[in-house]
């Protein structure tokens, strides 16, 4: 669990009866009735789509695990596994080295404030375009006959023939990944140069002071002030990996073949393709249940509340 | 030493840092070039780089003649509602956990949980949500999708109000306190206007996640949550309204908003009822779709699937149309 141990004042008013305070009382008849039904709200869904995992999806009949089984012996389930595995180990590294190079760079290179804040507002732009259209966007760039990419490469001569982006297995995941890259990297310099003004003064000049070059500056004392945001972007980002759908959806539908059928794109298909849903909904368990398991490791072993 | 690192500055740094920009800039011109081009410029052979006549006919064409101004109310409508929603229950969770004298183990008991619904794929959680929306009968309304939203919402809203809260200082609202002043006014007058900024920076947040959405409300039966008006749907033995569907064509959005005016629910229908357009058929449409809220007339006519297009671009989706039928692979 992470570690919230700030210290409270004691508590004002102590009321005479009853194991809880005044406002502890307070507290939980304002938290009790709206977790509770937050709770009911979340969880019920969950309870429907354990009892449709357990059902036939011809008919409705009681199956017992059939469902579970052959959702978990498809051989497609553990392509979009894999696939997903290399969507992550693409974007994740190359969007926080990217994005942290980039705020070094500004933080040291850039002193204008004028620059500076035209850098903020162009990392804005892409977070508030919806990924559908970023989507769309992406296709004007990497689509076959009017995709701007092959346009550019022919006028410069550097290739004759059109490049199939997304026909092809080899570049149709990094083409797929580079539009993440693209809409995220942003991100990660906003959080992270924001963290590199917030490294302290005196540090840095004390540092300097007693000759340390920029290289040590960074590593040794500012990478030590990111390493909390550090962590946050990888969590984040990879909560959103699971996620990921619009774009991959736009841009190559899963394939060519299924390269790129990342496991929201699969179970997408399970459900409305094979119109399986008793299949559909016990992927769905599992899917919630493997990210639960990972989830509380990870909150165990990053401490994601400091403060 | 210190020469030495602004020359490397300056030779390195800054062309380096032209370049990322330059690469990354150019799809968003190249978007709003190509928003700008006329019909016939699209299809020319050679592209060019410029639009050599600028015309602001595409955005006419879908705002006013397509009626997408419609949508783009549905979804101001929508994201709103869920704004304000979102940050009532936000406020209602954090103000007890900040503000309050509760044990650290419920704070951060609260607080992980809040995070853990944010690590749930939409995808995987829509199946059940649909079930869930039509049995409550808010099928087909606007309704539901603000419920949705404002839950997936609420992590964030919820850790981002946090952080603000605990910036404030407790001190302020006891001496309020002391003074007399009962815990709503405390609340209202004291903590209230302090955290605005706060809020505000949370409200445009939420508007903004709740504007991008898009696999919930594409959700091949619910998507007609995303209109306007509670509408008829075409029942699944109408065959003049299948054909309609099927070929789409003689039919304008106009007269199928009318058609819908009279505001009358369809009974829910079963899950199959849907399922008799082909899969390959759903994904095509699918794939072509304008973002989040601003496609609800995709069942009615395929036509006007074929044609609606995001506010910002207005030509984009008519180009990538063609295409993605090759291309989406169901």
């Amino acid at each position: 669990m992470p570690n919230v141990t700030e210290a409270r004042p004691a508590p004002l008013h102590r009321a005479g009866a009853g194991r809880f305070t005044r406002q502890e009382r307070l507290a939980y008849t304002m938290l009790v009735p709206i977790l509770g039904s937050i709770f009911l709200i979340v969880t019920y869904p969950f309870v429907l789509a354990v009892i449709q995992s357990l059902q036939a999806t011809n008919g409705g009949a009681f199956v017992g695990l059939q469902n579970y089984v052959t959702g978990l012996e498809n051989p497609l389930l553990y392509e979009a596994l894999a696939a997903t595995a290399v969507y992550a180990a693409l974007v994740l590294p190359t969007e926080i080295l990217l994005g942290l190079g980039l705020a070094l760079a500004v933080h040291r290179g850039i002193k204008s404030t004028a620059l500076r804040a035209l850098f903020f507002g162009m990392a804005i732009v892409p977070l508030v375009i919806p990924p559908i259209a970023v989507g769309v966007i992406a296709r004007l760039m990497y689509a076959p006959s009017y995709g701007a990419i092959n346009h550019i490469l022919m006028l410069t001569g550097i290739t004759h023939d059109e490049i199939n982006w997304l026909g092809q297995p080899i570049t149709a995941m990094p083409a797929v990944a580079s539009v993440d890259v693209w809409q995220w990297t942003p991100f990660v310099y906003l959080v992270l140069f924001s963290g590199f003004l917030t490294v302290p003064r005196d540090e840095i000049e004390a540092a300097q002071v007693d000759g340390a070059s920029g290289w040590s500056q960074f590593w040794r004392i500012e990478l030590y002030y990111l390493r909390p945001l550090l962590i946050l972007i990888v969590f984040f980002r990879l909560a959103d990996v699971l996620r990921v759908f619009d774009h991959v959806f736009i841009l190559t539908g899963g394939g060519p073949g299924n390269t790129t059928q990342l496991l929201s794109l699969y179970l997408y298909r399970v459900e409305f393709k094979f119109s399986d849903y008793g299949q559909a909904a016990a992927l769905a368990v599992v899917v919630l249940i493997a990210i639960s398991v990972v989830y509380s490791l990870v909150t165990r072993v990053l401490p994601l509340e400091r403060r | 030493m210190r020469r030495r690192g602004r020359r490397w500055r300056a030779v390195l740094i800054t062309p380096v840092l032209a370049v990322i920009v330059v690469l990354y800039a150019f799809p968003i011109y190249w978007l709003i070039a190509t928003s700008l081009k006329s019909r016939s410029q699209l299809f020319q052979a050679t592209l060019s780089l410029f639009p050599e006549a600028p015309t602001l006919q595409p955005y006419a064409d879908v705002l006013i003649d397509r009626g997408m101004w419609i949508l783009l109310r549905n979804s101001i409508v929508v994201c709103g509602a869920t704004v304000v929603l979102a940050l009532t229950v936000g406020l209602l969770i954090t103000y007890p956990i900040t503000r309050l004298d509760v044990s650290p183990r419920v704070r951060a008991g609260v607080l992980n949980w809040a995070l853990s619904l944010r690590f749930l794929p939409p995808i995987a959680v829509v199946v059940p949500y649909f079930a869930v929306v039509r049995t409550v009968g808010l099928y087909d309304q606007p309704l539901a999708l603000i419920f949705i939203y404002s839950l997936f919402n609420l992590p964030f809203t919820i850790w981002m109000l946090k952080g603000f809260l605990t910036e404030i200082p407790r001190e302020i609202e006891e001496a309020a306190l002391a003074d007399g002043a009962s815990r709503w006014t405390a609340f209202r007058h004291i903590l209230l206007p302090l955290a605005t900024p706060g809020l505000l920076a949370a409200g445009v947040i939420v508007f903004s996640f709740s504007w991008s959405e898009f696999p919930i409300c594409a959700h091949p039966d619910q998507h007609a949550e995303c209109a306007d008006v509670p509408r008829r749907r075409p029942g699944p033995g109408d065959p003049v309204r299948d054909h309609l569907e099927r070929h789409g064509r003689g039919r304008d959005h106009r007269d199928a908003s009318t058609a819908r005016a009279d505001g009358a629910r369809a009974p829910p229908r079963g899950r199959r009822a849907y399922v008799r357009r082909s899969p390959r058929e759903i994904g095509r449409t699918q794939a072509r779709a304008a973002p989040s809220a601003i496609r609800p007339r995709a069942r009615t006519a395929k036509i006007d699937r074929a044609k609606i297009a995001m506010p910002m671009s207005a030509t984009v989706n008519a180009v990538a149309a063609p295409q993605l039928r090759s291309f989406t692979s169901w």
